[in-house]
């Protein structure tokens, strides 16, 4: 698989979770999510399912709370005592509030006509949907705040990110407008985030990123250099990786409507060479500018996506709790 | 059935195009939705052992169309057998025109236009007319139309090679474009069938403008050919004419001929010591060295040196041949080193040598400028013709009879006395002529008794500052040498002084030769006897005259001393030239001419001219005076056999081409039918309806088929 293996880094302090067999089999079969139309339900699904299966992991000390504790000392606000852990273990230790991270995410997905493209019985943007609706569910239940834009060739829609009564359910009703547009660009999105969002944050593209490389460049460096956390979610279908048809006929881009006829036997190396190469393109960039990229292919549970998204939101989360200082919990 | 353009049927090939097409493309089975095809490129179609032809009913309705447009394209036509009835194909008259002059006697020339000649009658149809004529400088039939048509058919081919068998190339010179002309004109005069009505007993037809006319012209076509004579020629535009050259195999040709002098009369035998001949080179000649040495008819003379000549190809030289001696009667120069020797040889009439003896009386001394003498001897004295011997007396010495013995001329420059009347009228009676010239007027009363009308009355005459000759008898055989247009100019001389003679009423026999502007004469002319008394009223001394000094002194001394009876004649001619005689002698009877081969023609008396030089040599005039030899020789033209391209012809306006045969005639009118026949049926009209019946039809198919095939997709997906 090349580049597209699973991106896990050992966290500081704490141990990396590495898939038991037992973790992966619970893993929801991605067909059998998508049968469920209603898509806030779908997203509940998978977090229940992700964290329950979290919970169930051997490996202790790592916390989806991202709390983090120490021996109470004397001149601790005891407000932020942890009784339950007292009770079972007759310490005063002090938690890390969970709402002092309050991470600002914004997810932006690509709801392009190319994203209308599945062979899995249903298309890259109901999983790019799912993983969307299914991140935002998750952040809410964190209380961070989450943004969403989604875009084709220009924006179409735009939630600044909040958390309030209400907040997610628009956001579902934004991820559920159908694909659109004859081109993409994600360029476009980007840019308005990085003019409209001033506090640091997390911005999370969830693409299938089937554009010419260099405009993602300037864009993604710009939301770097304002400090952003970016996360790249690639998604795309197997067909699209393998391109594994058989069959001459005639292919027709969903977003241009332009056909052309090939024959798969004749072009199958020619368009993985080139497939590759834009992906090494990409991986270079994100390299160069300290992006996560993560594919998601739409054959693979959905799961994963939340994930990787974790090991970014560590990261993001330890980075601020340096750079604030007095911060509740931190180090100071 | 037939097709008028069967070519076209090499469009059926069209026919693989669909099929070829069908095989190719592969229409894709499905229509695959991708999110983008930015990895993706085409792929060419390709054959598999398992290609299969695809909708065989649009291919089928493909391959229709193009077949029937190919067989459109192709004109075709019902033939019914009622409709080819074509007329009988009229014949074609074909005229031979062979070549016949000195030029074809180079090599086997001859043999060849022979063979084309009869290959020419051996190809004309049985229908066609065929006439045959040789020429050179004139045209001659050998065979016309009428005696072809009166021969049986089988006999005219063989006549016709008998004709030519009999013939043979003359030494005459070649007058291509006169010939061309004659027979062209002979060719396109006909009307119908030559000779009457038709031998089938039919009504005539008038056939005149679509029967063929081909004129065959078989000739080695050299530039000295004067075909130039085409020029201004309309030629008939129903003649046209096919050229067969003759060449020979290797070789070119050089000539020798004698130079004339630039006033074009015969150069001067007698004035000279050397003969001046020019070597003429052919440009395709590859030879440079030449030979000239003096032969007789047994050949070269023994002895004799031959005379070396450089000519370079295409050029010419003049060489000046010293003549031989006295005693070696040669009588031709021949040149040697070339490769045709029809012009070789150039006969010469070897120069005279006979001694006339002239009396002047006269007190003027033989270097007297002023006086007439000086300039009488020095013009006696130039030619080589003869030995002139001027015997000089004073006007008072008396004339013994010895002086007399075998004088020609007396001529009297200076009053005489009265009793010598008498001796120059005796001089004259014999035959001898007397030239008085009077330098004064104070001329003595003999003039008058010399004359024979008593006193004279002479003055000085007066007027202008000079006179001219005006009137001068050109027939005088004095002044004959003068005749032609380029020699009678005598108004360039001019007469200071001149004394008017005037005659008395009663005189008789006096005739004015020559008279000035104002019409006093200048030369009279009283016959004495055998002889003759001539008087010149102005001298050629520098005081009375510039005739001493003009050209034409020279040849009026020169007539005065000529044997009378003779003239002048012209000494070279070129083979088929007529020539001229001198007038008769007093008293001369029928004359005769001895030709080379020794034959002798009678001439009558009133004869003024010779035209039977049918071969170069030597040509005998005997004349009362003497025998006269003239030399006949092949014409400088002739020796120019460097080839003429063909399209000199056409430049001058014969129209070059082939009449078609009788068959190729047939074939035509058929073809002609058939187009014709085509063009009522037009088929290739309805073709073309079917061809765009056939074209929407399958429209309509391919539209459905491919409707069913969207339809079956959408159902699939």
């Amino acid at each position: 698989m090349g580049l597209f293996r699973t991106k896990l880094k050992p966290q500081q302090g704490a141990a990396a979770p590495a898939p038991t067999p037992r973790t992966a089999a619970s893993f929801i079969d991605p067909a059998t999510l998508m049968r469920i139309k209603s898509l806030q339900l779908r997203a509940r699904i998978v977090v229940q399912g992700f964290l329950s299966g979290l919970h169930r992991s051997p490996h202790h000390g790592f916390s989806v709370e991202f709390s983090e504790y120490r021996q109470y000392t004397p001149g601790d606000d005891p407000r932020y005592l942890d009784w339950k852990l007292y009770a079972r273990s007759d310490r005063y230790h002090i938690k890390r509030f969970e709402d002092e991270t309050n991470l600002r995410c914004h997810l932006v997905v690509d709801l392009s006509r190319s994203m209308g493209y599945g062979s899995q019985g249903y298309t890259k943007a109901d999983y790019a949907r799912t993983a969307a609706a299914t991140l935002g569910y998750f952040l809410s239940t964190q209380r961070d705040a989450v943004g969403l834009v989604t875009f084709d060739q220009a924006i179409s829609d735009y939630l600044p990110a909040r958390y309030r009564p209400g907040h997610l359910h628009r956001l579902m009703v934004c991820l559920e407008r159908a694909v659109a547009g004859t081109s993409t660009d994600p360029a476009a999105a980007l840019e308005q985030v990085a003019m409209t969002v001033r506090k640091r944050g997390m911005v999370v593209l969830i693409s299938d990123l089937l554009v010419k490389t260099e405009a993602l460049r300037s864009r993604l460096g710009y939301l770097r250099s304002q400090g952003h956390e970016v996360v790249l979610l690639r998604v795309l279908d197997p067909a699209e990786l393998e391109f594994s048809f058989d069959k001459p006929a005639m292919f027709v881009d969903l977003e241009s409507g332009r056909d052309l006829y090939v024959d798969p036997a004749l072009t199958r190396e020619q368009y993985k060479r080139n497939f590759e190469k834009h992906a090494a393109e990409l991986q270079q960039i994100c390299r160069d500018l300290g992006v996560d990229l993560y594919p998601l292919v739409t054959s693979k549970p959905m799961e994963l996506a939340l994930f990787n998204l974790l090991q970014s939101r560590l990261r993001a989360g330890r980075a601020m709790s340096r750079v604030r200082p007095g911060a509740r919990g931190g180090k100071g | 059935m037939g097709l008028l353009a069967p070519l076209y049927i090499a469009g059926l090939l069209a026919i693989s195009l669909p099929i070829l097409f069908h095989l190719i493309r592969r229409t894709p089975h499905g229509r695959q939705e991708f999110g983008s095809l930015m990895f993706l490129s085409p792929s060419p179609p390709r054959l598999t052992r398992r290609s299969r032809l695809s909708n065989i009913l649009l291919l089928l309705l493909r391959a229709a169309a193009f077949a029937l447009l190919a067989f459109a394209f192709a004109r075709p036509f019902l033939q019914r057998n009622e409709d080819m009835s074509l007329s009988r194909a009229a014949g074609k008259r074909v005229a031979i025109l062979v070549d016949a002059s000195a030029s074809m006697r180079r090599g086997d020339l001859w043999q060849q236009a022979v063979r084309h000649a009869t290959q020419a009658a051996r190809d004309a149809a049985p229908a066609d007319e065929v006439a045959l004529y040789f020429f050179d400088r004139r045209v001659r039939p050998a065979m016309t139309f009428s005696e072809w048509n009166e021969l049986e058919p089988s006999r005219r081919v063989p006549v016709l090679e008998g004709r030519l068998a009999e013939a043979g190339p003359t030494w005459e010179s070649t007058n291509v474009g006169d010939a061309l002309a004659t027979v062209a004109d002979l060719l396109s005069e006909a009307t119908g069938t030559q000779g009457g009505e038709p031998r089938d007993g039919s009504r005539p037809t008038n056939n005149a403008d679509k029967t063929g006319r081909q004129l065959v012209l078989v000739s080695d076509l050299q530039q000295g050919g004067r075909v130039e004579s085409l020029q201004g020629y309309q030629w008939p535009p129903n003649v046209l004419l096919d050229v067969k050259r003759v060449a020979p195999k290797e070789g070119a040709n050089a000539g020798v001929q004698a130079v004339r002098d630039a006033t074009g009369a015969a150069p001067d035998v007698g004035a000279a010591t050397r003969l001046r001949v020019r070597v003429a080179n052919q440009p395709d000649s590859k030879r440079e060295q030449f030979e000239l040495v003096w032969a007789t008819n047994r050949g070269p003379v023994a002895g004799a040196q031959p005379f070396k000549a450089y000519v370079p190809p295409g050029r010419s030289q003049v060489v000046r041949v010293p003549y031989p001696a006295a005693g070696e009667r040669a009588d031709r120069l021949v040149l040697r080193g070339d490769d045709h020797d029809f012009d070789n040889t150039l006969y010469v009439v070897p120069p005279r040598s006979d001694t006339v003896r002239v009396i002047y009386v006269g007190d003027d001394g033989a270097d007297d400028t002023k006086g007439l003498r000086y300039y009488l001897e020095s013009a006696l004295g130039g030619a080589s013709q003869r030995k002139v011997d001027v015997v000089a007396r004073k006007s008072a010495e008396p004339l013994a009879e010895t002086d007399l013995l075998g004088a020609r001329l007396i001529v009297v420059g200076a009053p005489l006395a009265e009793d010598r009347v008498a001796t120059l009228r005796r001089f004259a009676e014999t035959g001898g002529d007397v030239l008085w010239v009077l330098k004064e007027a104070a001329a003595s009363p003999a003039l008058g008794q010399a004359i024979g009308v008593g006193p004279l009355a002479i003055e000085e005459a007066t007027g202008r500052d000079f006179a001219l000759l005006a009137r001068v008898e050109l027939g005088h055989p004095l002044f004959a040498p003068f005749a032609d247009t380029r020699f009678s100019d005598f108004t360039r001389i001019h007469f200071w002084k001149h004394r008017r003679l005037k005659l008395p009423a009663d005189a008789k026999d006096v005739n004015v030769v020559a008279a000035f502007d104002n019409g006093d004469p200048f030369l009279l002319e009283r016959p004495i006897g055998q002889g003759r008394l001539l008087v010149a009223t102005s001298g050629w001394n520098p005081a009375d005259s510039q005739l001493a000094l003009s050209t034409k002194f020279v040849p009026l001394i020169e007539g005065l001393v000529r044997p009378r009876g003779t003239g002048v004649v012209e000494t070279q001619h070129a083979v088929g030239d007529a020539v001229a005689l001198p007038p008769a002698a007093t008293g001369e009877g029928a004359r005769s001419v001895t030709t080379p081969d020794g034959r002798q023609v009678q001439l009558p008396a009133a004869a003024t001219s010779f035209d039977g030089t049918t071969v170069p040599g030597i040509y005998r005039l005997g004349l009362k005076s003497g025998e006269v030899p003239v030399a006949v020789n092949v014409s400088a033209d002739e020796g120019r056999t460097a080839p003429l391209a063909i399209e000199e012809l056409e430049r001058l306006g014969a129209r070059l081409g082939n009449n078609p045969t009788s068959d190729e005639l047939v074939t035509k009118e058929r073809k002609l039918k058939l187009i014709e026949l085509e063009s009522r049926q037009k088929l290739w009209r309805w073709l073309i309806v079917a061809v765009l019946g056939l074209l929407v039809v399958e429209t309509l198919v391919a539209g459905r088929l491919a409707r069913r095939d969207l339809s079956t997709r959408d159902v699939q997906q």
